[in-house]
């Protein structure tokens, strides 16, 4: 299977325009022989929407529809991400969606840690999901999607391990990191989610993939630098401050062995679970 | 007790340099805007902001004004030429010593007190409104200059050099802009001059601050971007009448750094809870 990590710049609040960025990443990557193309968290937004969030936020069948139709063959899967209005509320939600004459929705994942901290507010303008989705994409290939701060907490990634379905061939964490720190080789955040990616391909197996969101909205600066890491823990990285798709190939069967083999969650460590969960 | 030697680390020039470039490109795109312009004092923040700025967008698309005051040093108007010339850009050069006597002429009150600073504010405000009036007929954003060191001590004057459109400095001290500037090859007389608001004659940032950036730096940058107490860095061994002096012009100056308040009398109100980004155009 081969996967597009796609980093895209788009116009602030305005979805149509961004959905015909995607249209136009989409017909790139499925050049390159791309089966999934795989955007950043609010790919189809922006970032920066504080209370334009409400004012254009709607419900996952719009996004779909998005995708209907047109060059995209059936066979190709997209992971977009936008704000998802529910009847009662707001979500920063993340969809994969079977492209086709009539596209379908293969599941969303709502983000479940809203960073609210030093230049994040995201729990004024979204309400958390409360669930981690196991999802599977049309040829069996399991995924679970960890939108951007979902990433940086710990149980999450040990949930999915002690879950009865067990662990996902992928994760997929959609990020809209603004850059910062500069004093280093590369911006300091961006490093940060190489780590966290290369850990979790070497400490659970799986092959994990970074969109990262690239653009400046006023003050933010998204650097891109999107990330890709294989089951081994081989790392690519896309560039920084361009538009560019990331292709890498994965082999599903390949990564179920690495994954058998990790065995993260151990009867012992179960019970030390339950103990500190009390 | 020895003094602790607070250390503010290199920045990563090159990587910085392509961030601001980025900046600026992407803020012009998305406005439609035909390019920018900036006040070009012969100074080192101008001189960076302008060679980011043409890495950005081209020497076509920015534009210098040269804005000297009768009692401006000849060696500022010299060194502004020297960095417009070696950039390419375009410039004009605007007297403003009849527009900034005649305000102060008509405009001010009880000139026996503080003249000397009023009168820089004056110049100041007058260079903005040179910029702003260029950029409304140009389609052009004004770029500010101002640098994280001045932001932070309040260094500048309100509605005069602290206003901008968009400012790629703002978020670097006064030492980055050096390591910027040595980087992008700014000019040699541009890189060893004292750093001076030019307002009267052999006036220097330092000696009207009473302190050294190359001191003041690292204690902003710990206070500010790792916010380490006042009081720990103190114990620690830091100059005391230095942190004390730059954690009160944090919090002193703030008014410097907000948009005018407003009273807040309906449910939403601009600048409390109206909150759209800038880059919000449809």
């Amino acid at each position: 299977m081969r996967i597009a990590v796609v980093q895209n710049d788009c116009m602030l609040g305005e979805m149509a325009t961004n959905a015909r960025i995607h249209h136009r990443h989409i017909e790139q990557a499925v050049k390159k022989g791309a089966d999934v193309v795989l955007f950043p968290e609010l790919s189809l937004s922006g970032y920066l929407l504080e209370d334009r969030v409400k004012e254009i936020a709607c419900p996952p069948r719009e996004i779909v529809r998005l995708f209907d139709g047109g060059a995209l063959s059936g066979e190709i899967v997209v992971g977009v991400g936008f704000p998802e209005r529910s009847r009662t509320a707001v979500y920063n939600s993340y969809a994969l969606i079977r492209c086709g004459e009539h596209a379908e929705l293969i599941g969303i994942q709502r983000k479940i840690n809203l960073p609210t901290y030093g230049m994040f507010d995201e729990s004024r303008h979204f309400r958390a999901g409360t669930d981690l989705k196991h999802m599977t994409l049309p040829d069996g290939v399991s995924v679970a999607v960890l939108i951007c701060e979902d990433a940086w907490h710990p149980a999450l990634p040990v949930a999915l391990a002690a879950s009865p379905e067990g662990l996902p061939h992928l994760f997929i964490v959609p990020a809209a990191s603004p850059s910062r720190g500069y004093r280093g080789k590369r911006p300091s955040n961006l490093e940060g989610w190489e780590h966290i990616a290369e850990h979790f391909s070497r400490v659970y197996g799986v092959a994990v993939l970074v969109p990262q969101r690239v653009g400046v909205e006023d003050s933010l600066i998204f650097a891109g630098g999107s990330c890709a890491v294989d089951h081994h823990g081989t790392r690519s990285r896309a560039p920084l401050f361009r538009e560019a798709v990331l292709v890498i190939e994965i082999d599903p069967d390949l990564i179920s062995r690495t994954v058998a083999k990790t065995a993260v969650v151990s009867p012992l460590d179960r019970d030390i679970m339950r103990r500190s969960l009390g | 007790m020895a003094e602790k030697h607070l250390v503010l680390p290199p920045l990563n020039a090159p990587l910085t340099v392509e961030a601001l470039t980025f900046f600026i490109r992407r803020a012009v795109e998305r406005g439609g805007f035909q390019g920018v312009v900036l006040g070009l004092s012969g100074g080192i923040d101008s001189a960076l902001a302008a060679a980011i700025a043409v890495k950005a967008l081209g020497p076509k698309q920015v534009t210098g004004l040269i804005l000297p005051y009768r009692t401006s040093s000849p060696a500022s108007l010299r060194d502004a030429r020297a960095v417009a010339r070696a950039l390419r850009i375009t410039t004009h050069t605007l007297d403003i010593s009849a527009a900034v006597d005649g305000a102060a002429e008509h405009l001010m009150l009880n000139r026996d007190t503080a003249y000397r600073a009023r009168l820089g504010n004056i110049m100041a405000r007058m260079r903005m409104i040179a910029l702003f009036d260029f950029s409304f007929h140009t389609r052009t954003l004004v770029l500010g200059t101002s640098n994280k060191s001045e932001i932070a001590l309040g260094y500048a004057t309100l509605f005069g050099d602290s206003a901008s459109a968009i400012n790629p400095l703002g978020d670097l001290y006064k030492s980055d802009v050096y390591t910027l500037a040595r980087h992008v090859g700014l000019p040699k007389a541009v890189l060893e001059k004292a750093p001076s608001a030019d307002l009267w004659e052999g006036q220097t940032d330092e000696e009207e601050i009473g302190f050294r950036y190359a001191d003041l730096d690292p204690v902003l940058y710990h206070l500010l971007d790792l916010r380490v107490p006042p009081e720990t860095l103190s114990t620690a061994g830091a100059d005391e009448r230095l942190v004390s002096f730059a954690s009160k012009k944090i919090l002193t100056m703030h008014y410097k750094r907000k948009i005018p308040i407003i009273a807040k009398i309906e449910r939403r109100t601009f600048g409390v809870d109206v909150l759209y980004a800038k880059d919000i155009l449809t």
